[in-house]
């Protein structure tokens, strides 16, 4: 129970920590903090319908950062969730009008699973550079973000381009949509936004994550990767393998996470897809200590700053960019080791001694 | 264009392309060769980009803003090293956080600042500085020895870099450093210090590199402008096996790439510009993979030094 509470301890004082920060430079530049964070909770609570676009943009979120926490669990710095999206939204916008005459039962899920695999690809290939080129992980999955942005803006422009001057695919048909949780206009059923069936795929995923993490061999090796590599090479684990395994699995959970966006949300890819749902999944990751609960939470709480952020930009003009400086600060502060805080003052207390003592000689 | 004429341009634009990744690089070869794998160099190139255009808009003069892109660079890098340092975060994970730091906080300077998203106003830029008697060989001279102070300043600072770790005590020192801490400390070497002033002078080339891209290269800032140029300098530094002249190269042969990329679009090759643009990404990607084997990284990079510990 102590190690639980400790695990909640520190998300919860790097979150304190940065609001405070963030806090601060509002009362800065003039705008009032408190009024800024109550404008922006009510932009993300304040109606049914608001409600229900913080939960729509919960799902990518989720999935995101459950996809960089598979890839950081293992040893594995996947920063490149960004990427990984955009292709399996592009296979899924790009298969989608294809499709049309096939039952959504069938063809919804297989949009899913192109999407999943379109992703995964993305992620074999910094795997398999790392596994088998020694390249660095952290370098190749950003590059490929980049190959992957400038793959989709070529497309959406070009081949995949729909009639008219937007740079986008075509829309998806009505019957390949992720059904709404709502229809507005019904009596007595609240409006929930775009709050679509996507959101039960994440939260089965989240669950299926959890389960393979504990559960099964390979939740395993890949932990004992990310422990130590020398250690999992002695005990005759294969971690060329694991390395790769994870990095598609990485990969594949981002890419259905772009997938989900195009079926239940956008219903097709432009350039203004993603808002760096991606590189949020770092933040997500890393406050939800990997854990796939954690996960369900950060995510919640990143889907609160992003679309209360929005709404609070409209309203008082609080510049947005906070939500993207809160994600930084508090990926900072969960790196910090207590044991670093600790050592600190143990260096700063050995040298006021030495200090003193000098004074006495 | 005679071909020779379109190798001069091609030359001229490649090292001014090259500087601001050289630079990065050059200072990413003095962080980890102490020990820090600065992940956060692309904030830090960032940061130095919006320092340099502000102190530009604010003096009405390039050198300060220069001067400010410089110490901006410095100051992010030295408060990325303190937490990884001495508080002991993992040094990737909180250098990513100071990249998204970098892009919050500039867009949130650009909105308070000058009340618009996504640009700066122009500002004072560099100037042209026509090398005495090299200039003034036709063509080559307004293409390769007319250059901003910056790109002048490359070599002067790869060479200079050169000298500080191979012929110095702290050059010493700082190998000592990335390779067995333990053991420099227990020959009175500060660990910690000896990491701080790497990552110091790693943030100042970066925020060097910074200027370069916005005083230099556009006058202006622009969101996001270092556009992922921080992790092709990391690679650089890979690819330059660890030495600051080998970092000089590997941001030339990356220039070299986004350098063609650029006149062939100029001359309206009929390719898709997404085809070329992705350029110089691809060439990282498959430079990493071909050279990462036979690098060997300083031993003790990334891993955080327990200066606690007695010796």
């Amino acid at each position: 129970m102590t190690t639980r509470l400790a695990g909640l301890l520190r998300p919860v004082l790097a979150i304190s920590a940065a609001l405070v920060c963030v806090g601060v430079l509002l009362a800065f530049t003039g705008d009032d903090p408190i009024s800024a964070m109550a404008t922006l909770v009510d932009g993300a609570f304040g109606s049914t319908r608001r409600t229900g676009e913080t939960l729509a943009s919960f799902v990518p979120l989720a999935l995101t950062g459950l996809s960089v926490a598979v890839g950081f669990r293992a040893g594995l710095f996947n920063i490149g969730a960004e990427g990984q999206l955009l292709m399996g939204a592009l296979a899924a916008a790009a298969a989608g009008p294809h499709l049309a005459d096939v039952p959504p039962v069938l063809s919804v899920p297989l949009l899913m699973l192109l999407g999943a695999l379109a992703g995964g690809l993305w992620g074999f290939i910094p795997g398999y550079l790392k596994a088998f080129r020694e390249a660095n992980e952290v370098i190749t999955t950003l590059m490929l973000s980049y190959v992957a942005y400038f793959v989709t803006e070529y497309l959406i422009t070009g081949p995949l381009k729909t009639d008219g001057v937007l740079p986008a695919t075509d829309l998806l048909p009505e019957m390949l949509r992720l059904p709404r949780l709502t229809q507005p206009g019904l009596d007595g059923i609240p409006d929930l936004g775009r709050l679509h069936g996507g959101v039960y795929v994440a939260l089965g995923a989240l669950a299926v994550a959890a389960f393979i993490a504990h559960r099964t061999t390979f939740g395993l090796r890949s932990r004992l990767v990310g422990r130590s590599i020398t250690a999992s090479e002695y005990s005759g684990l294969d971690v060329r393998r694991t390395v790769i395994q994870t990095m598609v699995l990485s990969g594949a959970i981002a890419g259905l996470a772009g997938a989900i966006q195009v079926l239940g949300v956008s219903y097709r890819l432009s350039s203004s897809f993603s808002p760096g749902f991606g590189f949020t999944g770092i933040a997500i990751a890393l406050l939800g200590n990997l854990a796939a609960g954690g996960v369900l939470l950060a995510a919640l709480l990143f889907a609160v700053l992003q679309t209360g952020g929005q709404v609070m930009q409209r309203i008082s003009g609080t510049p947005s960019s906070i939500v993207t400086i809160i994600q930084g600060l508090v990926i900072l502060f969960v790196a910090t080791k207590i044991s670093g805080v600790k050592q600190m003052s143990t260096v700063l207390h050995r040298r006021r001694a030495r200090a003193k003592r000098r004074e006495r000689t | 264009m005679t071909t020779v004429a379109f190798i001069v341009l091609l030359i001229g634009s490649t090292i001014r392309i090259a500087t601001p990744i050289a630079l990065a690089a050059i200072g990413a070869t003095h962080a980890e060769r102490s020990g820090v794998i600065n992940v956060g160099i692309e904030g830090c190139m960032l940061f130095g980009a919006f320092g340099g255009v502000y102190g530009s808009y604010v003096t009405g003069s390039a050198a300060a803003g220069l001067l400010l892109g410089v110490v901006t660079g410095a100051t992010v890098s030295l408060i990325l090293a303190f937490f990884c340092i001495v508080l002991q975060a993992n040094q990737i994970v909180a250098g990513m956080a100071v990249n998204i730091l970098a892009l919050g906080l500039t867009r949130f300077g650009l909105d308070q600042i000058w009340g618009k998203p996504g640009v700066s106003p122009q500002v004072d830029g560099l100037g042209a500085i026509e090398l005495p008697l090299l200039s003034e060989i036709p063509l080559a001279g307004e293409s390769i020895f007319t250059q901003n102070i910056v790109v002048l300043m490359l070599l002067p600072i790869a060479i200079g870099s050169h000298l500080l770790l191979r012929r110095t005590a702290f050059g010493v020192h700082t190998t000592a450093v990335g390779e067995l801490p333990s053991a420099a400390a227990s020959v009175g070497i500060s660990v910690w210090r000896t990491r701080f002033v790497a990552m110091a002078i790693c943030g100042a080339l970066a925020g060097l590199g910074g200027v370069a891209l916005s005083l230099g290269q556009l006058t202006y800032f622009v969101e996001a402008m270092t556009a992922g140029r921080g992790f092709i300098a990391l690679a650089a530094n890979i690819l330059g096996r660890w030495t600051p002249l080998g970092a000089l190269l590997a941001a030339l042969l990356f220039g070299a790439a986004d350098a063609l990329q650029l006149s062939l679009q100029v001359r309206g090759v009929d390719v898709p510009a997404q085809v070329l643009l992705v350029l110089p990404y691809l060439v990282t990607v498959v430079v990493l993979a071909a050279s990462s084997r036979r690098a060997k990284a300083p031993k003790a990079l990334g891993e955080p030094y327990d200066a606690t510990v007695p010796t």
